[in-house]
């Protein structure tokens, strides 16, 4: 013990980790009272990501990037006990940072907490919800047996009704004419590479954010964010009433994030890895390609809205949502942050949290 | 060496003359200008100005509007009269550019001149090169006679390789070398672009053509030769560009290192965007699918066959489905399995004569029209024919509904 407390010593003399990192670890954050274990859900994104990219790199040292030899390198991999465990793992956290992710969302917009100063963390971070739905999407794509091919197909045709340049890109997508040896490596590179540098990048930028501007305090209804006076404000509320983020705010994000991850585990052991389904043979056409559960409402509202609303659905409801994420915080960066003051934002969740509810629910019973 | 300045030129001169323009636009607005040296020496710029730019603004027309529209440009020198006026409409306009170019130079050469003045180095970089490109022009107009036909099968495909990023110099690299160095220095013109006052082409006043004229009135006599002591009243004028000792030193490194940053990030993305934008067009294959008589007729089958052009670790993902169906003994008609709507790979179902899609319910006729459900056009069809009593089908790529 004493060894260890020596090198610790030597290490930090050397480094100054202790008199650099201490004190953003230690830095005041306000208290969150009744709504403390509302504050959790960002952190837990965070170590579901981290889940995600060690058991990707366990993965991928055994994946064959190959259309041909993918789906056989998978049955390998689920052959041995471990894969099948690590396969489980990399599955249920992604629902996990799926369903976190979102929630984090929810709850940083009905709180009002990106409003000033707060808006690039919003902004920010609503680059990583993005590159997060596109990981799940390319993720169930490497899976690479038929509903994998058949994902590549899916997401061509729906490139493809992008005006213009719709059907350029939808080949784009596949790297040719047709699904074949290029596609699979194409998808591979951006789960593998392009898409976790960005979110990596990303992330960096969003915590230096949340150190910067400090965690929101609770919003309480009648106490308006004015961009004047509320960094003095904030403050003056830390020197108060703040407390010590490490250990006083954050061990409760720790206790959260290990109950995720034994959740994770406990479901990969239990319920295992989606089986693989058939081969990726374009030749086998008793197919019926289905999304993975987080797009299986979008899947199901293709289907049942009526015909001449879906060119416009498929281009349009990405490109709202996403300017509903970059205009949040620009055109509502100040006034009341309670959601008790803010109806119109319950609505909203409310509503968007009903479709996709109704959807997903119609899916389960076909 | 060909490599270099066919490929790698080309892209190296657009990129510099697109970045730089674009910072000196954003940086030095007011130097988007052509610094004219009119109020200093008007007398011999009138010829040589007024020659050049109608001149090479002509060229410069006949040498894009073929490369725009080549079967255009083929047709119309179809005709051998049609092509003789041209050349020596060219060759004539070639020569107004040259006696236009000399004038412009000579006004600047003599060493008590005004304009010399004012002429910076880059100044005489700029008029040379654009010298040697118009005298190399009039010797191919001289020499290689019928430019005008053979620059749509040399000079236009390597160009249009360039802007599809599928560089290939095959067509101009068998050309005599000075054809060679006059497609190379036009690209030095391009790469001269930002650092020259050559960015006046960006900025033509062309509101002049319908502003209200201005009536320009001297205060002295102008064809009175000007007293010594006044000489340096115009040089206030004169925009003399500050010398890099004066300038900031700091922003001149910052400037300096972003510049230097810009390239290299050029020089790496680049080629990586370009590998990835990259695609091999697949040549369209006709494949056999089996003896004709062994399809009965009115049956829809599910045949399959090989991609036009499969990757050696394509495996099972190489092969594409159909669905064929004999109409008479003489009449096939091939099926895309993909459903218009979102891919999925509709299934036939014979009792009920209907393709129906697994995925969102689209169902079409046996003719391929939509039946009913979200599917917007009919099923794809692909080319079949029968050869030899052998039926073969054309590879073509995945049909993408597209609006």
């Amino acid at each position: 013990m004493r060894v260890l407390k020596q090198i610790w010593r030597w290490f930090d003399d050397l480094t100054g980790f202790s008199q650099s990192l201490g004190p953003i670890m230690a830095h005041p954050v306000p208290q969150a009272r009744k709504t403390r274990w509302f504050y959790v859900f960002g952190s837990a994104t965070l170590i579901a990501f981290l889940v995600q990219v060690v058991t990707g790199i366990a993965l991928s040292s055994a994946y064959v990037t190959g259309s041909g030899q993918a789906y056989d390198s998978l049955r390998f991999i689920t052959s041995s006990p471990v894969g099948r465990i690590i396969r489980g793992i990399h599955y249920f956290g992604a629902s996990a940072m799926i369903i976190l992710i979102g929630l984090h969302t929810i709850r940083v917009y009905l709180m009002g907490a990106y409003k000033y100063p707060r808006q690039m963390n919003w902004l920010t971070g609503a680059g990583l919800l993005l590159f997060t739905l596109l990981m799940a999407f390319t993720g169930q794509l490497l899976r690479w047996d038929q509903m994998g091919f058949w994902t590549a197909v899916v997401a061509a045709e729906q490139a493809g009704r992008a005006p213009l340049i719709g059907n350029w890109l939808g080949h784009f997508l596949l790297a040719g004419n047709t699904v074949g040896g290029a596609t699979l490596s194409r998808f591979f590179a951006a789960h593998v590479f392009f898409l976790p540098a960005l979110m990596f990048l990303f992330i960096a930028v969003h915590l230096y954010l949340v150190i910067f501007n400090g965690i929101s305090e609770p919003p309480k209804a009648g106490r308006p964010v004015d961009p004047r006076t509320y960094r003095r404000w904030y403050h003056s509320l830390l020197e108060r009433e703040g407390i010590p983020f490490w250990p006083q705010a954050a061990w409760r994000d720790v206790f959260f994030g290990a109950v995720v991850v034994l959740a994770i585990f406990v479901l990969a052991l239990v319920v295992g890895p989606p089986e693989l389904g058939k081969p990726p043979d374009p030749t086998i056409i008793s197919a019926s390609p289905r999304p993975d559960w987080y797009f299986m409402w979008y899947f199901a509202l293709l289907s049942l809205i009526p015909k001449w609303s879906e060119r416009w659905v498929i281009i349009l409801g990405p490109l709202v949502f996403g300017l509903f994420l970059i205009l949040v915080p620009l055109l509502g960066s100040r006034g009341e942050r309670s959601p008790l003051r803010r109806p119109w934002s319950i609505l909203i969740i409310l509503s968007v949290v009903f479709v996709i509810a109704h959807y997903w629910v119609t899916t389960v019973r076909l | 060496m060909q490599t270099f300045f066919f490929i790698a030129f080309p892209y190296i001169a657009l990129i510099l003359a697109i970045g730089v323009g674009l910072y000196r636009y954003f940086s030095h607005r007011f130097t988007y200008s052509s610094l004219s040296s009119q109020l200093l020496e008007n007398r011999h710029l009138f010829w040589g100005s007024v020659s050049w730019h109608y001149g090479i603004t002509l060229i410069l027309v006949a040498h894009v509007l073929p490369w725009l529209f080549p079967q255009v440009a083929e047709a119309v020198l179809g005709d051998a009269r049609r092509l003789v006026v041209l050349e020596l409409t060219g060759l004539a306009l070639g020569l107004y550019c040259v006696f236009g170019i000399i004038v412009l130079i000579a006004r600047r050469l003599p060493n008590d001149s005004r304009a010399r003045a004012v002429t910076s180095p880059m100044d005489w970089i700029l008029l040379l090169v654009l010298a040697f490109q118009v005298l190399s022009g009039v010797g191919v107009a001289l020499f290689e006679r019928w430019g005008s036909v053979w620059y749509l099968s040399t000079a236009v495909p390597w160009l249009w390789s360039l802007v599809r990023l599928h560089p290939d110099a095959s067509t101009v690299t068998g050309l005599p070398v000075f054809i060679q160095a006059h497609l190379i220095s036009g690209f030095v013109v391009i790469l001269l672009f930002p650092f020259t006052r050559l960015v006046h082409v960006f900025a033509i006043p062309i509101e002049y053509l319908w502003r209200p004229y201005q009536v320009v009135i001297w205060n002295r006599d102008p064809r009175q030769p000007v007293s010594s002591t006044s000489v340096k009243a115009p040089t206030i004028l004169m925009p003399t560009p500050p010398a890099p000792n004066d300038l900031d030193r700091r922003r001149l490194l910052v400037r300096l290192s972003i510049l230097a940053g810009s390239i290299s990030a050029a020089i790496v993305g680049i080629p990586s965007i370009a590998f990835l934008l990259g695609m091999r067009k697949a040549p369209e294959v006709w494949r056999g699918l089996g003896a004709a008589d062994s399809f009965q007729i009115g049956q829809a089958v599910e045949v399959s066959f090989l991609d036009s052009s499969p990757l050696p670790w394509s495996g099972v993902t190489a092969r594409t489905a159909a669905w064929l169906r004999r109409e008479s003994p003489e009449q096939f008609i091939a099926f895309a399995i993909n459903c218009t709507h979102l891919g999925c790979p509709v299934r036939w179902l014979p009792n009920a004569d209907l393709f129906m899609c697994p995925c969102h319910g689209g169902v079409f006729y046996k003719d391929g029209t939509v039946a009913s459900g979200p599917p917007p056009k009919a099923l794809v069809t692909y080319p079949v024919r029968v050869r030899d009593g052998m039926v073969e089908i054309l590879t073509s790529p995945l049909p993408i509904t597209s609006i």
